[in-house]
């Protein structure tokens, strides 16, 4: 049997050369942009703009063969200095990161090599949330963010949720890409859901438990799918039940849903990663309920207390229904 | 117990269909899903009706409601036959009801204890269970939490200025020592996770390249050996098991060390040749994981090096 791993493993390096190819090429972006700031006193701002035209049209010259020494070595720290210096250039944070997030895309269509075009869809992914929130220059405690955070997160959890199937989307031919799109539309939602947290209003609006009731029915409506084709009859009944009081258990703080959804579609795919991802935003979000002041802490307590008495029965009823089973 | 459909090879490539979780799969995630959101929420429940309640509720009650939980979950340990997975998460939370129990103890009595007596107090109180569940999660954090209790008083332990550094170096380097050695010279106690192993590898390394780079722009003293000898035994490390991850923070602290070397020795006036020679030992770099990759591909094919 012809083996033809070798052959990949040496076309496709792994991710810790990475990791040090986008720290090098931050640490160079942060020293050429020092030295243009140095050496250009007055025109530093058309400077760098060209600069970083002529070093993203390099990076995408260097990486038009699918090479990931080349793209390692030239490709990424191009890209990295090019943006970095985009953006210093640019006087508006939003109207700098607007325009990074169309280069980006342009970069992507014309750049070949594999490795850089999954670092730009991270950038391109990562950009969006950023956007909304230059507009109201990263304040945590403003609800346009804390709207627009809840809305990238639908968005993402679709997306997140649309990358399972692969069969629906196998003639777009993005196999090579998904895995980066999972993980970082679930690192995304993660950011987003702590985020939102931080605004006081999140339990005053009716707008946010709305959409939490929209991930609440679709992790029901995954639930009953899963159920449906192991068991029938009255234990389906009695699951779906349980399915369906978990679910709503987790609207209690409108943040929970969408985490709670996450970890359901990152364990159908088996993904730990984003599920670790997914569990960490749920627990941050617990422990930002803490911090709600729309509602009064005795009555927080009485939420959190039912809700994890609802799960502890469900466990049990899980742990007898299987025994009867075996039984 | 691996519930994974694994109808392919372990190495399949990222063009493969993913794994799906199956029924067992399901089963055991709603168990654990359940059981951790509920006694995880129940728990923050409590907290919050106490937090509400605090100041009506007498001294005695309070440690009274702390310690008779600790008990309660201490009981439920030993008496109530379970998974080791649910038997070690009970063990997690009574070491969290111990530092709640120490709390309320300070506050009640006022005792003027600082954070870290109480976190070395709580981290000396748990440590017999911790090494009997040999769960690393809950390793992990005795190792944070003695860290608390310790490093603030470095200034007690360091001989003179400078030693701040070392002092955290050689305690990352100590846990790294006793997770790595302890599987070899106890044959009970499970093998330490990678997680875990590069955390504090990474720790160890870090802090000797801090180290370092304070020798570059302040002074030198005895320190420098223990980073020294520190760097060279992370270097064997990584060189006899292989590991592409841990090579490459290696290669990246050393591109942080010569960063300080060259802005020390140039200055701003140098910077050109700075970002010159920054290039230079980037590209390197990229070469030296690419051809060490290879190397130790052919050595393990099939492995993962990372």
């Amino acid at each position: 049997m012809e083996n033809t791993e070798p052959k990949k493993t040496d076309k496709h390096l792994p991710w810790p050369m990475l990791i040090l190819s986008g720290l090098g090429g931050l640490l160079i972006a942060v020293l050429v942009t020092f030295f243009i700031l140095m050496t250009t006193y007055e025109n530093w701002r058309t400077t760098a703009t060209i600069l970083s035209i002529l070093f993203i049209i390099g990076a995408i010259a260097t990486t038009q063969k699918d090479n990931d020494i080349i793209a390692m070595l030239f490709g990424l720290p191009l890209y990295i200095t090019g943006f970095v210096l985009g953006f210093v250039a640019l006087k508006s944070e939003s109207i700098a990161m607007i325009v990074e997030f169309i280069v980006a895309i342009i970069a992507f269509a014309l750049c070949k090599s594999q490795t850089c075009r999954k670092c730009l869809l991270f950038y391109i992914l990562w950009l969006p949330l950023q956007i909304g929130w230059s507009f109201t220059n990263f304040h945590h405690d403003s609800l346009f963010s804390s709207v627009w955070s809840y809305i990238i997160v639908l968005i993402y959890i679709a997306i997140f949720g649309g990358t399972i199937n692969q069969k629906r989307i196998e003639h777009l031919e993005v196999d090579h890409y998904l895995p980066v799109v999972r993980f970082t539309t679930a690192l995304v939602i993660g950011v987003a859901l702590c985020y939102m947290s931080f605004f006081q209003g999140v339990t005053q609006f009716a707008f946010f438990y709305a959409i939490a009731f929209i991930f609440a029915s679709a992790s029901f409506a995954i639930a009953y799918h899963l159920l449906s084709k192991h068991i029938s009859g009255a234990k389906l009944a009695i699951s779906c039940l349980l399915a369906l009081l978990c679910c709503a258990a987790t609207t209690v703080y409108p943040a929970m849903a969408p985490a709670f959804l996450g970890m359901i579609l990152s364990y159908m795919i088996l993904d730990y990663k984003c599920l670790t991802i997914f569990a960490a935003a749920f627990i941050a979000c617990v422990s930002r309920f803490y911090y709600d002041m729309d509602i009064l802490l005795i009555h927080k307590s009485y939420l959190l207390m039912g809700a994890g008495a609802l799960f502890l029965l469900i466990f049990f009823c899980i742990k007898l229904l299987t025994k009867n089973e075996q039984n | 117990m691996d519930t994974k459909t694994t109808t392919q090879p372990n190495n399949a490539t990222e063009s493969d269909a993913p794994k799906m979780a199956d029924a067992s799969a399901w089963l055991r995630f709603a168990q654990i899903v359940s059981l951790t959101i509920g006694a995880g929420l129940l728990l923050a429940g409590i907290i919050f009706f106490f937090a509400y309640n605090w100041d009506a509720i007498h001294r005695f009650a309070k440690m009274g409601i702390a310690a008779g939980l600790l008990l309660v979950v201490f009981l439920v340990v030993m008496i109530v036959p379970m998974r080791n997975f649910t038997r070690n998460i009970a063990i997690f939370a009574m070491c969290v009801l111990v530092g709640v129990f120490w709390i309320i103890f300070g506050q009640a009595y006022q005792v003027q204890a600082d954070s870290p007596t109480l976190f070395l107090t709580w981290a000396l109180c748990i440590a017999i269970w911790v090494y009997v569940a040999d769960f690393y999660p809950l390793w992990a954090f005795f190792v944070v939490l003695l860290a608390m209790g310790v490093i603030p008083y470095n200034h007690l332990l360091i001989p003179r200025e400078g030693w701040e550094l070392s002092i955290m170096m050689i305690y990352s380097a100590a846990w790294f020592a006793f997770f790595y050695l302890t599987p070899r010279w106890l044959p009970s106690r499970t093998e330490a996770p990678s997680w875990l192993l590069n955390t504090l590898f990474v720790m160890t390394y870090y802090w000797a390249i801090f180290s370092m780079c304070r020798v570059v722009f302040k002074d030198s003293g005895l320190y420098v050996f223990i980073a020294l000898i520190a760097i060279a035994a992370c270097i064997w490390y990584t060189m006899k098991h292989k590991k592409l991850l841990l090579f490459s923070w290696l290669l990246f602290g050393a591109l942080c060390l010569l960063e300080c070397l060259f802005i020390q020795l140039f200055d701003i006036g140098g910077i050109v040749i700075n970002i010159i020679t920054m290039i230079g030992a980037f590209v390197m770099a990229i070469v030296l994981i690419a051809h060490q990759h290879e190397k130790w591909s052919k050595d393990k094919p099939g492995g993962n090096n990372n």
